[in-house]
């Protein structure tokens, strides 16, 4: 059975457990979000009098910060058992009693295919906290775009506290402590190691067991330092012996998400004339970037995110024939071969409320991928329907123009 | 002719509920929730919706984003029920199931999403990409990174769970 089917049927088995309610409750249920929907826009536009347009350029790209470029197969030395994954985890620890060891080599599992990994329950004393490893390969360079070397974005993953920190030789670690969810409490630290020569390792410690009740201690157990120590440990060298494929010569690398900075300095140049902007704090997700506008005495936030263009052909066709299937919105195409997308959503698709969110998705002849959106509010969530900074043709104007092509 | 809505909704909302109870890493509360505001959606456009090739598919699609921009909208709250529903006389022991759901719920909102496109959706990786607004590449790394982070957090209970 092969990866795939084998995982399918993991989930097929997980979803037998999901609620049953009776086929009407879900067709009446939803006829009731239809019209609570449509109240809620009701009233949002009669309080519309003062519009605060925010127009955002938004390029949609990985939450945890970085490009997903991915080091190709077969990098994994096959002499990493699961034993040695499990031994070097208890190794890299501090002093304390480890059980439940375990570890996944190359090749072996269930699951085959996948970089090796490890787990153990480990406690220092006061209480046992599940452990677990997970390694990986980037493609080089590593950059700032690089997934797992930024801290997440707190918007979309809470935490109460994230340290990044760039070591001597270059590696990067970020040790993000998240909140914990609200019913069972768990707190998750995690801790990623990103080395110069693509390798990634990557622990997680929670203060409980599992990823459920009853918790056993406080926090978890390994401190940011003790964390550091083990994702960084050359211990973990023999998992990463092999060179990284995508430094041999000839092979492709996915072009990487620009920095916001670059991002906002091209956007700037193709704003209208006129235009007053104000970035706010400095911005780190590589491939978006937002910007507050003003225009003819209207303020918006745009959103911009830019995904490079894939590294081969038959990525851009893959990526070009589910663009033209898409149905959610206005297809167009302008003369140099982009195709355009145009989205208002909020309430005018489903009948008589006013739109919350302009959005204009481009995919340009080599690739690259270019989404702007714009919305009056400081954030999606709390967007109010009236007349944004920027009409859709000056959304397009940004998205279509050849400046976003390397 | 078009079909109506409520045949619609009765004849896919069951497989939607099941795909909002693993992009919810098993909460059931949050999972029925998402796919009444997702059949909302449609219902308040279904005679567009209707003529599409693939109704069932772009339900599919609405039901994810409404489970992203549900994510953005919203601080991590989401747990995992420890009630479900009945299970077969024959299940030795659906706490395993549990255990893949948590760590489901452990992963990014995206990345469960591309499990969930990927590998119960079955659909393409462009397909996925497209859904995602990610690169194809991206997708293909996001599933190879889950499904090893899901393998570390999981450790003996895979093999259980792959056996059961």
């Amino acid at each position: 059975m092969s990866l795939d089917e084998k995982f399918a049927d993991l989930l097929r088995d997980a979803a037998d457990l999901a609620p049953a309610p009776p086929a009407a409750d879900l067709a009446d249920g939803a006829r009731r979000h239809h019209r609570r929907r449509r109240r809620r826009q009701a009233v949002l536009a009669g309080g519309a009098a003062v519009v605060a347009a925010v127009v955002v350029l938004a390029v949609r790209l990985p939450g945890a910060g970085g490009t997903d470029a991915v080091a190709p197969a077969g990098g994994w030395p096959e002499q990493i058992t699961a034993q040695f994954m499990a031994d070097t985890l208890t190794s890299v620890l501090p002093p304390g009693q480890v059980s439940a060891a375990g570890g996944y080599g190359v090749g072996d599992g269930p699951v085959p295919g996948l970089p090796p990994s490890a787990h153990l329950l480990y406690d220092d004393g006061n209480g046992a906290g599940m452990v677990t490893l997970s390694t990986h390969r980037v493609a080089l360079p590593v950059t700032d775009g690089t997934w797992g070397t930024q801290c997440a974005d707190p918007v979309e993953t809470p935490s109460e506290g994230c340290e990044r920190t760039v070591l001597p030789g270059g590696g990067i670690v970020v040790v993000d402590k998240l909140v914990p969810d609200a019913q069972a409490q768990v707190r998750k630290w995690q801790a990623t190691y990103t080395g110069t020569d693509g390798r990634q390792v990557s622990i997680w410690e929670v203060n409980s067991t599992s990823f459920g009740p009853p918790l056993t201690r406080p926090t978890p157990p390994l401190t940011t330092a003790q964390l550091v120590a083990a994702v960084t440990s050359s211990a973990w060298d023999p998992v990463f012996a092999k060179p990284a494929p995508g430094t041999a010569p000839g092979a492709t690398q996915s072009t990487a998400a620009p920095a916001p900075g670059q991002i906002l300095a091209t956007a700037t140049t193709l704003l209208p004339p006129g235009t007053r902007t104000d970035t706010g704090a400095e911005q780190h997700t590589p491939g978006q970037a937002h910007v507050e506008l003003t225009l003819d005495g209207r303020t918006s936030m745009l959103a911009v995110h830019v995904q490079p263009r894939p590294s081969d052909k038959a990525a851009v066709a893959g990526e070009r024939e589910a663009f033209e299937k898409d149905t959610s919105g206005t297809l167009t195409h302008t003369p140099d071969g982009s195709s355009v997308l145009v989205r208002e959503t909020g309430a005018t698709k489903t009948g008589g409320g006013p739109t919350l969110r302009w959005s204009v998705e481009v995919l340009h002849p080599d690739g690259t991928k270019i989404l702007t959106s714009e919305w009056n509010g400081t954030s999606e969530a709390e967007a109010q329907p009236g007349t944004p900074a920027l009409t859709v043709d000056q959304l397009k104007t940004i998205a279509t123009a050849p400046a976003w092509r390397p | 002719m078009t079909p109506d809505f409520g045949e619609f909704a009765a004849a896919r909302g069951q497989h939607l509920i099941r795909t909002a109870f693993l992009l919810t890493g098993g909460d059931a509360h949050l999972a029925e929730d998402l796919t009444q505001e997702a059949l909302g959606k449609l219902y308040g456009k279904w005679r567009r919706v209707a003529r599409l090739d693939n109704p069932a598919g772009y339900a599919h699609t609405v039901l994810v984003n409404t489970f992203l921009s549900h994510r953005r909208r919203r601080s991590s709250t989401e747990h995992v029920t420890d009630t479900f529903a009945e299970s077969p006389a024959t299940d030795p022991d659906p706490s395993l199931r549990l255990t893949l759901l948590r760590a489901l719920g452990e992963l990014g909102a995206q990345d469960r999403a591309v499990l969930v496109l990927r590998f119960w959706e079955d659909r393409s990786v462009e397909e996925t990409a497209h859904t995602l607004h990610l690169s194809a590449s991206a997708v293909r790394s996001r599933s190879a990174r889950a499904l090893t982070r899901l393998r570390a957090v999981l450790g003996a209970d895979l093999d259980d769970l792959a056996r059961s």
